[in-house]
Parts: structure tokens; sequence; C-alpha cells
């Protein structure tokens, strides 16, 4: 198990924090974790925290969730986020917000989970 | 060239006492005999997945069962675009030369065999297992996400998708093989418990227990339908990662369309994978049915009845017809060969359809496959 104090660490490995992983050879940037570039294969991408702001793209909230031990009771809300970085996240968010708000990311729960809430601007 | 010789498929419903593999068995058995002679040779046999029977051989446990010695048999695994893409495959090695009788077969007690949750959780994993499965998505979910941004982005109201599932039911009300077959309005959609916002539970399909089946072949038979062309195409996986104007469904379209020398005006009906209202509506649009945030309008217009413009899912569709997984996809290619045949009894279209387009997706929005079909007038 990677210890969460450990650089490469994100929220799903323990860490409060999202990463986003950035191509040294031709810019690229993407979150999903790879080997690789998906646009030009170098190896070894680089891991860049992210700087947090962002815009909503999409929000629902969940009615009926998978069940199991590891997931709270519904109902919760989740949004896909554009973030200033130049990625696109999956993130649980307040159920009142809406698409094209601008949001912060940040890690109120413990395991950590990426959140946003909406800002003024 | 590549016919359609056999084509079934099974009512779809909560039909307790079978397996995946008696569904399998019955629609294979179903095809065969729709071909006109079950007793037949059977050169390659393909096999689509189940969630509640995940054998490692299914192609060869169910050849066996069938006493059929295929050359080639495999089973195949791409979410709700398995059915299609078996049958591309079937065209593909009938084409090659190297089978002249493929049988494309799917079955599950998707309903039955497993509880709801265990569903619910087992269709989740097509998110990404670490990004997006432990924040609590679900299909539904994901599909909801999806919903959201076209509102916002079309500018519509929420009871937008509402007429989409009112003309799937619409459909199913003149099929007997249906899961749900009482009419329904849009004030019962948008009256509907809310899944996940913003759908609710009559813009998702139910989960039904059924198969289906075809006979691919090299030689016309008088009942056949012709493939004039198919199409695939895989840009993502993951709804984070999906391109939201340019998913897939459009190159897919275009290469099966290319193949067959037809242009989508040319198409008389359609069979287009319907797992939520939004699914529906996003293919329609990027394929070129209906314009960008148009689909729900046409709907409600008429457009996609059996005397519309375009006769879209005239069995039901997944939303009412059903889904008990790879066979859903396939319920739309077996209408709209009944359709092209002639054999729809009181769903038929008045003017007998002689080109078709189905299309199929699987995971979210993540695999396309697209086919085209004809048959001439008698």
């Amino acid at each position: 198990m990677t210890d969460p104090r450990s650089p490469v660490a994100d929220w799903t490995r323990g860490a409060p924090e999202l990463l986003l992983q950035a191509c040294a050879a031709c810019g690229h940037r993407w979150y999903l974790r790879r080997p690789c570039c998906p646009r030009c294969r170098a190896p070894d991408p680089d891991l860049h925290p992210v700087a947090g702001g962002g815009r909503l793209v999409a929000v629902t909230t969940v009615h009926r969730g998978p069940g199991g031990v590891d997931t709270p009771p519904p109902p919760y809300t989740l949004a896909l986020v554009d973030l200033d970085d130049g990625v696109r996240v999956m993130a649980r968010c307040d159920p009142d917000a809406r698409p094209g708000d601008h949001v912060r990311l940040y890690f109120p729960t413990d395991p950590p989970q990426p959140h946003v809430r909406t800002t003024g601007l | 060239m590549a016919y359609l010789a056999g084509s079934f498929a099974t009512a779809f419903g909560r039909q307790p006492g079978r397996d995946a593999l008696d569904w399998q068995a019955t629609a294979a058995l179903g095809a065969l005999d729709d071909s006109g002679d079950r007793t037949r040779a059977v050169d390659a046999l393909l096999v689509g997945y189940a969630t509640t029977s995940s054998h490692l051989m299914p192609g060869d446990r169910l050849a066996e069962l069938l006493g059929l010695r295929p050359d080639i048999t495999f089973g195949v695994t791409a979410g709700g675009a398995s059915g299609l893409s078996m049958v591309h495959t079937a065209a593909n090695l009938v084409d090659s030369g190297q089978a002249r009788s493929v049988l494309v077969v799917a079955g599950e007690d998707r309903a039955s065999g497993q509880g709801t949750d265990t569903s619910v959780a087992t269709l989740a994993q097509v998110g990404h297992r670490e990004y997006e499965v432990p924040l609590g998505a679900t299909v539904p979910a994901y599909y909801a996400l999806l919903a959201s941004a076209y509102l916002h982005r079309r500018r519509l109201p929420p009871q937008a998708l509402a007429p989409l599932a009112v003309a799937m039911r619409a459909h199913a009300v003149d099929h007997p093989g249906a899961h749900h077959r009482t009419p329904i309005t849009t004030a019962d959609v948008l009256a509907s418990r809310p899944v996940a916002d913003p759908l609710r539970l009559l813009d998702c399909c139910p989960v039904s227990d059924g198969g289906a089946a075809f006979l691919v072949t090299a030689e016309p038979t008088d009942r056949a339908v012709h493939i004039a062309g198919a199409g695939q195409a895989h840009r993502h996986q993951h709804l984070t990662e999906a391109d939201f104007e340019d998913f897939g469904a459009r190159r897919a379209a275009g290469t099966a369309l290319a193949a067959a020398g037809y242009d989508l005006a040319d198409m008389q009906i359609a069979g287009i994978y319907d797992s939520f209202t939004i699914t529906l509506a996003l293919l329609l649009e990027e394929i070129g049915f209906s314009r960008r945030g148009q689909a729900g309008a046409d709907a409600a217009a008429g457009c996609f009845a059996r005397d519309g413009a375009l006769p879209l899912n005239t069995h039901g569709g997944l939303l009412s017809y059903g889904h008990c997984g790879v066979a859903g996809g396939l319920a739309h290619l077996a209408e709209v060969v009944a359709q092209l045949r002639g054999e729809a009894g009181s769903r038929q279209c008045a003017d007998r359809p002689r080109r078709g387009f189905v299309h199929a997706d699987g995971g979210v929005m993540s695999a396309h496959v697209s086919l085209v079909l004809d048959r001439e007038a008698p």
C-alpha cells in the first residue's frame, strides 16, 4: 500500500489531494491514471497538484446507490467538473449546485474524497 | 455478402425459471427454427456475456449443449454493444469466406438470477474503479450526469426527455413480448420515482430476463435481410473522458452507411439503443436523425411513431420491451428485421420499409456499433 504521504499519493490512496498527469514530451494533461501519455504514449508522465478551481459541467443527486458498505446511504450528489487546470474530474458536491457554477475542490471527509463547493465567482 | 437468415427474440420480462444458459439455448433454437432448419450445420458460434453467469468458455459450452461443432466459437464482451458487435463479426466471417453460417446468441436471467442491488453494483463497474465508482456512482448516475449536461447545454427544461419514454411505451403496447405494456403519459414520467436527477424511473429501462439470436449466412433465403454495412467506434471508456459532442456514434454510423452506399436520409426505420431517455436523445442527435436538442420534441411531434417520418424502436425499445443484457440491444435488430420482412403484425409500418438502421452503445456512450440493413421488395 503506497504511503499516503508519498508525493504520488492522491485521494484514491488516502491523501487529501487530487493530482493530474502531464506529458513532458507533448504537453498533454489528463486525470485518470495511466502508465503513459494517451496522446503520444511517451512513458513516465509527471504528476501535478491542481489549483482547485473549476466549473460544473453536470450535477446529479443519486437516490438509489450501488449499496455496499463503502458507500454512504443516498441521497448524495455527484458532479463532473472542468478544472481550470484543463482536466475533467468527478467529485461530490452540494445538492443545490448547478451546471455552470464556479466551484473549488476540497476534501472534507476521511478517508478523503474530492468535493466541490460553489464559490462566489 | 452476408444475410440475416434467422432472427429471434424471446419475450422480455420478469420470467423466473431459466438461467442464462437456458435463455441462450432457447434463443439459439428460435433463430435456427426461424431460418427454416434447426438441423443445419453452424460454422461459427458467437455468444454474448451474461452478468449472472461468468463462464470462461460460453461458446464451447453452448455449442456442446445444442449439438453444434463450430470451427470457430468464442464469447464477446463489449457492454451493451456486444450484440451488434457479434453480428458485425459474423458478417466479417462470412465475407472472408471462413464461415457460411454464423449463429449469434445472447441470453440472461438478469432480473431473476440476482437481486437488483447486485445488478446495480455489477453494472456500476463500467465506471472507473478508483476515480468514479468509490464516489457512489451507478450507471443511472453516469447517464444522469450526461442528462444534466445535455439539458444545460441545450437550454432545455427537465421534462424535455419524457416524450421519448412515452413514445417507446406506446410502441410496446402493441408487442405481446414487451416487459411493460401499459401506456404512459409525460405526466406519468415526471411523477415517477427519482433515480438520479434528472432521470426518473420511467426514464430508465427495466431489468428483464430474456434472449435473442440470429443466423448470419452467406446464402440469402426468401426471408433473409441483407447486412449492407457495419461500423464501429470506441473513443473512451469512462464518463470523465467522454467528448460530449462526439461520443463515437456518428463515426460508427458514417462507416456503416458508407459501406452500404446509403445516406442517413435513405433510412426508413431505425432501432437505436435506449437504455435511458438521454441515451436515445444523444444517439439520435449525434447520428443526425434529430437536430441537437430536438429529439424529445421530435418524439412529442410523432416523428418516431409507426406512421411517422422515422419509425423508431417499434417493439418498445429497451425502455419498454426490456433489457436483459446483451440480448437487449439485439431486440432492436429483431424488430427492424421483422419490419423489413413485413412480419411485424399489428406493429407493421404500412409502407413496408426496405432500408433500416440499428445502433447500440455499451458502457457510458463508450462503445458504438451501427448496422445498415436492406431488403428488396418482393
